[in-house]
């Protein structure tokens, strides 16, 4: 595998000379590596800092939101994000662009931003992903070009909880600048029997499996998912089934 | 010493699959464009080459001072054991199980295109516990499948994770298919949807809470048309209720 190497004068990476000549692109070439290092599916942009144009996209695009990788603007991403967690996310970038804008770019260069937000994916449902942007490019006019990575920890996330850290990468340490947590969303308080009739629903029993299983009448089932359906607002029980995977409701048995 | 023979059961563990034979002179140079990898992993990390005959950590990165606050040369298998938290401890015994029932299930040649995805807490040297995505993949084996060196790739996810529940998955990497929610008993949820696109967005629709007849009027089809993809989306993910094909689909990431 070839080696990218930090260009000072460019301020960019750049590839060793035999990966140049083949004309490959330091970010595409490595995708077979972060394919075994990434936490989640991704995909990437490179974003130029004063018009907010769109100047290269990832293909995993298409797979991810359904968007096409050579029409997609910044505005349209940023319509996908969950309308609660659009706050944070309008916070989060004020005050990282105040924190980051006080600093030269060479110092620029070694952090990066990351935050989480839940972003609407192809099939109109809302995972959990981590942003990441850093300084990719830096042109001789003062231009930048930002790299932007929204990765898939829908798997791993289980709170609704935001955060937002500048983090060290320019060299090996690393180490959390900025913790700003938004404050923690309402818990749902299940009775035990009530996260009893969510797990057994999850696993696909209907309302007599779920009376036989636990010893009660079919009246006494709808009840509790009556109480269940208040408690969280779902409209119908897949739609509470979705939200109890979502939300991570069920643990471990 | 108390985990001993929990170490010695995953070391016997390791031993059937390795199974015979001389260890293939293998170059560990693992390449890594740090500052490519730093922009993109969501945590911190650490790396290691584990080589199983001898069960040994041939190579571990330096990250590992960073998060685990311990040198490279004392972490090793027996490292994790020890200080991993007790609650996890059963659950990461039994995906160590699930793993090697998986892969013996796979043709050699295409081992290392899957890495088990899990994690666990694991204590640090001050005491706390961090939570690490452990992803392990085979790097080599012999022609009969026997692995001789793995690729350990640790990921302090703390930051993201705080539920305690433990999930083990078989990725599939380069378009290769993934085993979600891999159980003792050996079923899993294929990342291999039956689902055709119109079915996915309908069980989508539905997952939101919406009724045939929204959807019907969303998609632009008849409400008709919607109950025959619900009956399909039934009769292909095999399941009685729409909740059950709901469950499957949402485990196995089909939407």
């Amino acid at each position: 595998m070839e080696k990218l190497i930090f260009d000072n004068q460019n301020r960019s990476w750049a590839l060793t000379e035999s990966a140049r000549e083949a004309g490959l692109d330091p970010l595409e070439k490595n995708l077979v590596f972060l394919e075994m290092f990434k936490a989640g599916d991704f995909f990437y942009l490179l974003v130029d800092s004063k018009t907010g144009q769109v100047n290269q996209c990832s293909s995993a695009i298409s797979e991810f939101l359904g968007m096409s990788k050579v029409a997609v603007t910044r505005e349209e991403i940023a319509e996908r994000i969950h309308p609660e967690d659009r706050e944070a996310v309008a916070a989060f970038v004020e005050k990282s662009d105040r924190y980051l804008f006080s600093l030269s770019p060479r110092e620029r260069f070694g952090l990066k931003t990351q935050y989480n937000f839940r972003l609407k994916t192809k099939y109109g449902r809302y995972k959990h992903v981590l942003f990441q942007q850093r300084l990719y490019r830096q042109y001789e006019d003062g231009g930048e070009e930002h790299l932007c990575i929204f990765s898939d920890v829908d798997d791993l996330k289980s709170d609704l909880t935001q955060k937002m850290s500048i983090v060290d990468i320019g060299f090996n340490k690393r180490f959390e600048l900025l913790q700003w947590p938004c404050t923690k969303k309402r818990a749902l308080n299940f009775t035990n029997r009530q996260r009893e009739v969510l797990r057994l629903l999850s696993k696909g029993a209907d309302i007599q499996g779920i009376a036989d299983s636990m010893c009660i009448s079919t009246a006494t089932v709808r009840n509790h998912i009556f109480h269940i359906r208040r408690l969280t607002g779902a409209k119908s029980i897949a739609h509470l089934s979705a939200l109890a995977f979502e939300n991570k409701w069920i643990e471990t048995p | 010493m108390k985990s001993m023979p929990i170490l010695s059961e995953a070391k016997e563990l390791h031993r059937s699959l390795t199974k015979q034979g001389n260890p293939i002179d293998f170059q560990g140079e693992v390449n890594l464009s740090r500052l490519l990898l730093n922009s993109f992993h969501v945590g911190h990390y650490f790396y290691m080459i584990y080589f199983l005959p001898d069960q040994r950590v041939e190579h571990c990165s330096d990250g590992l001072r960073d998060i685990l606050l311990i040198d490279p040369d004392q972490f090793s298998l027996e490292y994790v054991v020890d200080n991993i938290h007790p609650d996890d401890l059963p659950n990461f015994m039994r995906f160590e199980k699930s793993i090697i029932q998986l892969l013996q299930t796979f043709p050699p040649v295409q081992l290392t295109s899957y890495k088990a995805v899990y994690d666990y807490r694991v204590r640090c040297a001050d005491g706390t516990y961090k939570r690490l995505l452990h992803q392990l993949m085979p790097l080599q084996n012999h022609d009969d499948g026997a692995v001789i060196r793995s690729f350990g790739i640790f990921t302090d996810i703390s930051h993201l994770k705080s539920s305690t529940r433990m999930q083990l998955n078989v990725i599939g990497m380069n378009g290769a298919p993934s085993f979600y929610d891999v159980k003792e008993d050996g079923t899993y949820t294929s990342s291999e949807s039956p689902l055709g696109e119109r079915e996915k967005q309908v069980l989508a629709a539905m997952a939101e809470g919406l009724t045939s007849m929204e959807i019907a009027e969303n998609l632009k089809i008849t409400k008709n048309t919607v109950d025959s993809h619900r009956h399909n989306i039934l009769a292909k993910t095999e399941s009685k209720t729409s909740v059950e094909a709901l469950g499957k689909a949402l485990t196995g990431h089909w939407i």
